[in-house]
Formats: C-alpha cells, structure tokens, sequence
C-alpha cells in the first residue's frame, strides 16, 4: 500500500468524507505561489488576470500572474467578504455587482484588512472577457485605483461554430497582447518560449482532466470541494512546472483511490452535478454535510473549464480557439449540451444549479436549464440560490430545505 | 403650482406614435441597444422601433428570469410573456454589450421559439480589427434577414435611412448645443420628447418636427448672435475637441447635468419637472444628459454613402461617445472632465438603472470627479418603470432645493 492510501488517522474513520493527501502538498504550492506574487510584484512583474485568460503569453513574457478571483475565493473562505464588499461600497460600488469585483476593489482600498494583505500590487491589469462582461469595467475601475494599465482581450460571445472573422479578431487581440507585453515589461516576444509553456499548459491540463474523468468510477474519488480547492494550481499556475510537480501527485493520489475502490466520502448513495462556482464561505460545510447524507457530486461544470488543451497549430491561432470556445462564451445550448453529456457520462442521479447573484452571465437562464435538463436526461434537478462570496446573500436554510427535497425525489 | 406629470401618460403616447405602423401592416422590428443600425433595417424594409418598458406590466419573468437580471430586460419580457409586443416581425438583441441582454437573447429563444429573433454582436474595442470585426457581423445580418425574413437589402432603401438618420442627427446635434449654450431655449421636456418619438417611428414626421424646432431655436439665437457659438460647439462635441473652446454660456441659474445608460430620459424629464414644481424652482434646468438614447445616440457619427455600406455603418457604431459598454473609461473620465468645466455644471443627477453593470461600476468614478470639481450630485437608484416616482421625486426635490440654496 502506498502512502497516499495509507489507514486515515483514527480522527478521520468517523468522518462521512474523505481529505485528500495531496492537500498539504497544494498549501505548499499555492503558499510558494502568494511569495511568488509578492517577489514578482517587487520586481515590476506581477500581471493580475482573469480566471479565462490566456495567461500562457503572459508567462512566456516571464511575467508572474496573480488571480483576483482565486484571491476572491479566500476571501469568501476566510469569511470575510461581507466587510471587504463594504468597503467597495462605501467608495459608490452598487451592492448589485459582483462580489468578486467588489472584494478585489474593496481589497485594494483596504489591504491592511484583507486576507494575505491583499494581492501584490500589479503592474499591468489583464481581462479577457470569455467568462463575463464584467471583468472589463471592474479592471479598469482597479486600474483607476493603482495606475495598472489595462488590456482587454475582447472574445465576443459566439452561436455555434467559431467563424473565420471571430477567429481573425481574437488572434489580432492575441497579437496586440504580446505588443503590449513587450512594451510594458521591455520584454522581447520569443516563440520557442511560448510553445514551451503552452506544452506545460497542456501537461498540467491533461493531468487535470484525467482527474476529473476519474470521478466516472463509482465510487468517486473526488467530491466538489475536493475539485475546486484542488483547481487552484491549473488556474494560477497553468504553463508552469509547478503545476504539472502537483497535478501529478495529485492525480497518483486519485489513481490510487480508484484502484482501491476508496471514495471522496464514506458511503456514496446519490451522485449529483454542480453547477457554478461554489459558496466559497462555506464550501465545506456545505459539501460535507450533504457528504453525510450520502450525497457525492463527482461532476461539475465549473472545473471542468480548464480541461481543454491548446490545439496543435499555429500557436496564436490556437490559443485563439481554445480561449474563445469556452462554453460560458459559448450561450446557453452549449452549457445545456455539456451539463446533458456530464450527466451522462458520469452517471448521476440529479443536478444542482446554483444561482449566484454575482454572475450573471453563469447564472441567468438556469431556469430554462433546468427544465431542459430534465427533459432531454430524465433526472431532476433544484436551484438553489445566493452568492460566492457575500454571505449575505445565502440562505442557508432554504438551500438545504430545497436539496433535501430533490434527494427525497431520487431515493 | 400646475399638474403633476405621468410617465404612464408618455408611454400611452408612444403607442398611439406606432398605430399609423400597426395599421398599415408595416414590417417593424423591435430593439434594445441603442447603437443598433438603423439604417440597416431600412434597407431591408423594416422599420425599427425602440422598445421601451412597460410601467404597468405585471411581472411575468419569474419563472424564467432571477431578479439580478437587468430590470430593463425583466419589463421587455415580462411584456413578450404577456404577449403585448406581438405587432413585431423580429426583435434584434445585442451580443457582447452586458451579460442580462446577452443571456436574455437566450433565456427568449428557448421560451418562445416562434419569435424572430437576429442577434448583433457588438466588439468591445474600437480598432481596426474591431472595424473589420463588426462590418462582417453586419454583413452576416444582412444575410440572415434575407434568408429568414425574406427581405432583400436596397441600395436605394438604405440611401433613404442614411439620409434621414443622419438629419434626425444633425438637427438634434444642433439643439443639444444650443440648449449647452442657452438652456431656456427649449425645455428638456420637450428635448426628450422629440428624440423619443423619433427612435419609437424613426420616419419624415418624426423628422420635421425636431426640424422645426431647430429652426425656431435657431431664429431666437440668431438674435443674440449665437449661431457660429452653437455650429462651433456641435462640431466640437461631435470631434471631441470642445474642451479649448470659448462658450458663452448663459447665465441662467443652476446648471444640471445627467448621466446614466438605457434609462429613459423621457422618465427623467418627468421626474425633474415635477420635482421643480415641487420645489417650486423656475430658474434650475438640464442643460445636458450624458444617456444612452440622447446624446450617445444622438453623437454617434452618421455612415458616409461613400464606400462598403457595412463598413460604413460599423464605423458608425463605433464612433459612439461616452459607452460604457466599450473599453476606454479613462477616454470617458477625460470627456467628463472637459463637459465639467465647460459646461460649468452645478449639479449633478447620477441615474443607476438596477443590474445595469456597464454604467453600475462607472460611477464611483464619476462621484470622485464631480467631487474634485465640487459638483454638487445625487444618486437616482432606478429601476425602468419609474415604479418608485414619488420617492425618486422627494428625493430630486431635496437636491434641487439643497443646490439652489448653496448657489
């Protein structure tokens, strides 16, 4: 037996679910990774970027990347975005906005106050609209507070297909980036170095992937909280080595549990999918009591937006395809079709959508979703409803009033 | 004191402008996003309408939509599911400008497949490749009505529509400036309203009067010398050159402006006359809004008939002053900058439109800088029904009497 499925401690036997091994190993990755921040931001090249960005160039520009909102993430989890969001408020930002944007504001106002002090002062600001329309006014407004020059690369919302026109003004914007880089950071564009970190990209992808398709077997060796906790490094770290150092532990610790039959909680009675980005405050409360009810979501539409690797091609042109065909880009059939073959292919018995206030652009059409979910799988499905990181906007009662019903209706 | 105003009153006018339209059988296409071609639904013998929300709908959205969605967007639906817009052929919704339309466009299809819907999407940038970016979307429009609606593209159509947009421009361009200079030469009110009932019948009708007004405001300032001042500042706004200027200004009392995105400035007009009434304040007026259907409407460049009428038209939208929904919010801070300290702005009335995150995270910024240049301003939370009018108006009166007590 190896170490990674050595006996759980004695503590850990009564517990309904299962901690991952690889998790000391990712506190020591990310905690190098915040250092790294920090080193970088002293030296003139910490880059903050968004969760869809295609960050493979800035770091063949040797530049750092920091994540706003993997640093709203920790926000939410400390418990603290109530008071960072407040802050944003008190400067004039609606408390209708998005309670990722309002804490990295309200961090950036307050870092004193802030988890980490906040993230490290950027030199350049880079948002790439495929996730949300968002991200644009919100860098530019952090922009306005540091004097971090912003660039935008604009992925205009697709139907179906990507057309030759979408394609050419992606790979222009993909094109003005590395300009802007190289005048920025007085860095010259090197090609080699590029394919170089799009090929650790793509290893740390693939490692990735194949962990999420583990959670096929039953029982799934990974819960949802195990997913997003664990898909720091492909977010911030994508293109590195470091990445690929934990994905490959991690993945042998996924592997192993599968061989051995082990999985993410105790006793695996209904398997559910998520959808949108988790309740960060109280991520594993929420996961783990249901854990105790026997409830495991081996699937979800969130991490699996970083399973898609950069095709082989001309290396702009195919950083291009992947980054505009994400699904959030992608309008409400291709979300509907992917949720359809998750169902499917991972064999589960319903579904929760969660209805973040924050995220429109996730969000809205989830009750056209929902129906059609059903109707094309068979399997029924709730909304639940709240926000990531404003716990004010969570009812944590109605929530588990409305998932208890949908869990009567499948046992 | 006279009658209060009803903005129920102004959309109840706004049906009667369509009836000649509905009578007469005309193919009338709906849309939302102000920066959408008109000209090119001409051409393909549409007549485009903007929609507007419902004051009195009953909200019918519920079990499709969550209430973080755009309060504007929620009105429109509400209005399709209670089937009150069924005089339209089509409805064209915006791609790429705020995440409530773009997934409204979805949210629709999906629940109520009958409807023709034709989608534009728009780039964010303004650069080339967006020029090229965009006049190929146009193009593909083109072709989808076409092919769906069966509406061939006239060369001759679409000369027309130039034409006439393009005047409708021109002369509002030249009351907007006029109204800069020398505000009490024509209400707000009557301002609005002559936009508004152009964008609900964009036709000659429309057209004369904003026309005729024109040249009974240019009559009365030619009188007191005004017109190379008027030409000179329209010009000037329209190139974004204003800012070195000598605008003489009139001396008329408190002096406001209005910024804000999709809300109607008909309702606006509404709320500050009777607030004034209220107040019982004569001197004080809008001398200028900075909203989505006047003057980011009304300033946007007019396609040239030379060239690729596509390109021409893309180049158009893209000229589109002050958007939030385009990058660029230090070109835009700069702009209020220079309105600020031309205009002499005394205050000034910050209209949020409920879940609109384009022009919801714009004004933090707008405060900061109206408090540097010591702009005395109120934040209007709003949602498209003006369903809050009295609240809203208590509070408008508050601040017109707060400024004119200061001044």
């Amino acid at each position: 037996m190896s170490p990674e499925t050595s006996p759980a401690p004695s503590e850990e036997r009564e517990k309904a679910y299962r901690k991952l091994y690889t998790s000391k190993l990712l506190r020591e990755t990310m905690t190098l990774h915040i250092l790294s921040t920090k080193t970088a931001s002293q030296e003139g090249r910490l880059v903050w970027v968004t969760s869809g960005f295609p960050v493979e160039i800035p770091v063949a520009f040797n530049t750092v990347a920091a994540y706003p909102e993997q640093y709203g993430a920790i926000v939410g989890s400390e418990k603290c975005g109530p008071l960072l969001c407040g802050f944003a408020e008190e400067l004039g930002f609606s408390q209708e906005l998005c309670s990722y944007a309002r804490s990295s504001i309200g961090s950036v106002q307050q870092p004193e106050q802030s988890p980490l002090t906040g993230l490290p002062k950027p030199q350049a600001l880079l948002a790439c609209n495929n996730i949300c329309g968002t991200v644009l006014p919100w860098y530019e407004a952090v922009s306005e507070m540091t004097g971090a020059p912003v660039y935008l690369v604009d992925t205009p919302p697709l139907e179906g297909e990507q057309p030759p026109h979408h394609l050419a003004y992606v790979k222009s914007n993909l094109n003005g980036l590395i300009e802007f880089m190289s005048q920025t950071f007085n860095h010259e564009y090197d090609e080699k170095q590029l394919l170089q970190v799009a090929k650790l990209s793509n290893d740390a992808v693939n490692l990735w992937t194949k962990a999420l398709e583990a959670c096929k077997n039953k029982p799934s060796p990974l819960n949802c909280a195990d997913r997003f906790i664990s898909m720091a490094p492909i977010v911030s770290l994508r293109g590195t080595q470091q990445a690929i150092n934990f994905y490959e532990t991690f993945f042998a610790e996924v592997e192993e549990r599968v061989k051995q039959g082990i999985g993410a909680i105790r006793e695996e009675r209904v398997r559910l999918l998520w959808d949108n980005i988790p309740p960060w405050f109280t991520i594993y409360d929420f996961f783990n009591t249901l854990a105790k009810q026997g409830v495991v979501f081996p699937a979800d539409s969130y991490t699996h937006a970083w399973s898609a690797a950069i095709p082989r091609g001309e290396i702009i042109e195919s950083i291009a395809k992947v980054y505009s065909n994400v699904y959030l880009n992608k309008g409400l059939s291709a979300k509907i079709d992917k949720m359809c073959s998750l169902i499917k292919d991972y064999d589960l018995d319903g579904f929760v959508l969660f209805s973040v206030r924050s995220c429109k652009r996730y969000s809205i059409g989830q009750m056209v979703t929902k129906e059609e979910i059903t109707r094309r799988t068979g399997v029924p499905g709730v909304i639940i409803e709240g926000d990531m990181v404003d716990s004010q906007q969570y009812n944590e009662a109605q929530a588990k009033t409305r998932i208890e019903a949908l869990i009567e209706m499948i046992v | 004191m006279s009658d209060t105003l009803s903005y129920d009153t102004l959309v109840a006018e706004r049906h009667q402008y369509l009836q000649p339209l509905i009578a007469a059988e005309d193919h009338i296409i709906g849309y939302i996003y102000p920066h959408t071609p008109l000209e090119l639904f001409f051409a393909h013998q549409l007549i485009p309408t903007l929609l507007w929300a419902e004051p009195k709908i009953p909200g019918a959205y519920e079990a499709s939509l969550q209430t973080f969605c755009c309060a504007y967007s929620r009105n429109l639906f509400s209005q399709r599911a209670k089937n009150q817009l069924t005089n339209l052929t089509a409805i064209v919704f915006p791609g790429g400008t705020c995440d409530s339309l773009q997934n409204l466009g979805d949210v629709w299809q999906a629940r109520f497949p009958e409807d023709t819907l034709l989608r534009l999407t728009y780039p964010v940038a303004q650069d080339e490749a967006a020029l090229t970016y965009l006049t190929e979307e146009l193009q593909n429009l083109s072709n989808y009505i076409e092919v769906t609606l069966g509406h061939k593209f006239s060369v001759e159509k679409y000369n027309e529509a130039v034409a006439l947009i393009a005047e409708f421009r021109a002369a509002t361009q030249f009351i907007t400036a006029a109204r800069l200079i020398k505000p009490e030469c024509l209400s707000y009110t009557k301002y609005t309203k002559l936009i508004r009932q152009f964008l609900t019948v964009p036709g000659p009708q429309a057209l004369q009067l904003i026309e005729q007004t024109a040249i009974e405001v240019q009559s009365e300032l030619r009188q007191e010398q005004l017109i190379p001042s008027v030409e000179a500042l329209r010009y000037g706004l329209l190139q974004n050159t204003f800012d070195d200027l000598t605008i003489p200004l009139s001396k008329q009392g408190p002096r406001i402006m209005v910024i804000g995105g999709m809300i109607d400035p008909e309702g606006i007009a509404v709320l500050f006359e009777n607030a004034k009434t209220s107040a019982d304040i004569e001197s004080v007026e809008i001398v200028m809004d900075l909203l989505s259907f006047t003057y980011r409407t009304v300033f946007t460049s007019s396609p040239s008939l030379q060239g690729n009428p596509f390109q021409e038209l893309a180049q158009s939208i893209l000229s589109a002053p002050a958007e939030p929904t385009q990058e660029g919010l230090p070109n835009r801070l700069q702009f209020l900058r220079h309105v600020f300290d031309q205009f002499k702005i005394d205050g000034l009335i910050i209209c949020e439109q409920s879940f609109c995150d384009p022009d919801q995270f714009e004004v933090p910024d707008m405060l900061k800088l109206a408090e540097k240049k010591k702009i005395f301003t109120v934040r209007l939370p709003l949602d498209p029904e003006f369903s809050d009018q009295a609240r809203i108006e208590g509070r408008l009166q508050s601040f017109l009497e707060t400024l004119t007590a200061r001044r």
